[in-house]
């Protein structure tokens, strides 16, 4: 059973990169588009998926198999226990959620899209998104041996 | 049919939550689909294996890793051979895009997830990850009145 989250992701993954790069799907870039030339095109893709995920999301819990949703605030939803933003109050919790936002949203714009659509571009072989992507497997360790001890005790 | 953003991003809301109930993508809670923290699951997890250190990752991937990540890499890249887009090239600086991609997956982890499941935490009803979402979409106003329209 330990490989089914696995076999899923992985079967999910191809679909939604192949669906991806036809319809350059990209959260930033919609919201980017949106203020920049009033063009919602690619901002229906963040409200497709928003309503996708709750249209969704209330008939699984009306069939009793999502015992998390609905309205269940904060603690529980990042990504692990103990995690930058897990272990701490409310406050401290709004003031990460705050400073990470403003963060992603500055550097997409620079790089040109968000973690998803430079994924995609990797795959269509623009190397500069291939960078982009090891980066990211750089920084997810860096971010647990040295920025989550330093943000808890910053913040606590 | 042709396959616009609205009708993708309806698909990835369904299948984000599919993954979760069905494939059980879980704990922790609303974690169907997200390219930062299972960027992080992935490669935590061969760091781990590889230098006996023990880097957090989420709950559900501590025996196998989640693959979504790799793919969306392969996905994309068979479409775009098979439509003809695919072309080594590079938009900018490779090292710039490196330096960005550490720094965005810091920030990303920081929030608790990257823009994908920022939303769909929005949709389970968590009212941080709306301001999360709504910070995103200042961040993207301030990035292009500093640097698009200076550029």
């Amino acid at each position: 059973m330990n490989w089914l989250p696995a076999i899923g992701t992985l079967i999910f993954g191809l679909i939604l990169g192949y669906l991806g790069q036809r319809s350059a799907l990209c959260f930033c870039g919609g919201i980017r588009d949106m203020i920049l030339i009033k063009d919602s095109w690619l901002f229906k893709g963040l409200i497709g998926f928003i309503g996708g995920a709750l249209i969704t999301a209330i008939l699984f819990s009306l069939l009793g198999q999502l015992p998390t949703f609905p309205w269940i605030v904060t603690k529980g939803f990042t990504a692990i226990p103990g995690d930058a933003a897990g272990s701490l109050g409310l406050m401290p919790h709004i003031i990460v959620t705050v400073i990470g936002g403003l963060g992603v949203g500055i550097l997409s714009i620079i790089q040109g899209g968000c973690p998803f659509r430079n994924f995609v571009m990797a795959g269509e072989g623009n190397k500069t998104a291939i960078a982009y992507v090891f980066g990211m497997a750089v920084g997810a360790v860096i971010f647990h041996q040295w920025v989550t001890p330093l943000v808890q005790s910053i913040l606590s | 049919m042709k396959i616009t953003p609205g009708k993708v991003g309806l698909f990835a809301g369904f299948s984000a939550i599919i993954l979760e109930t069905i494939f059980k993508v879980t704990p922790p809670p609303a974690y169907g689909l997200c390219i930062a923290c299972h960027t992080r699951d992935l490669t935590n997890w061969i760091v781990n294996n590889a230098f006996g250190t023990s880097l957090g990752m989420a709950p559900v991937s501590k025996i196998i890793p989640v693959l979504t990540v790799v793919g969306i890499f392969i996905g994309a890249l068979v479409a775009a051979k098979a439509n003809g887009d695919f072309k080594l090239r590079t938009t900018h600086n490779m090292v710039v895009g490196f330096i960005l991609g550490l720094l965005v997956i810091n920030f990303a982890l920081l929030m608790g997830g990257c823009p994908v499941r920022m939303a769909l935490r929005t949709a389970y009803g968590d009212m941080i990850s709306l301001i999360g979402l709504v910070f995103i979409a200042i961040g993207v106003y301030v990035g292009t009145e500093f640097y698009l329209k200076r550029a």
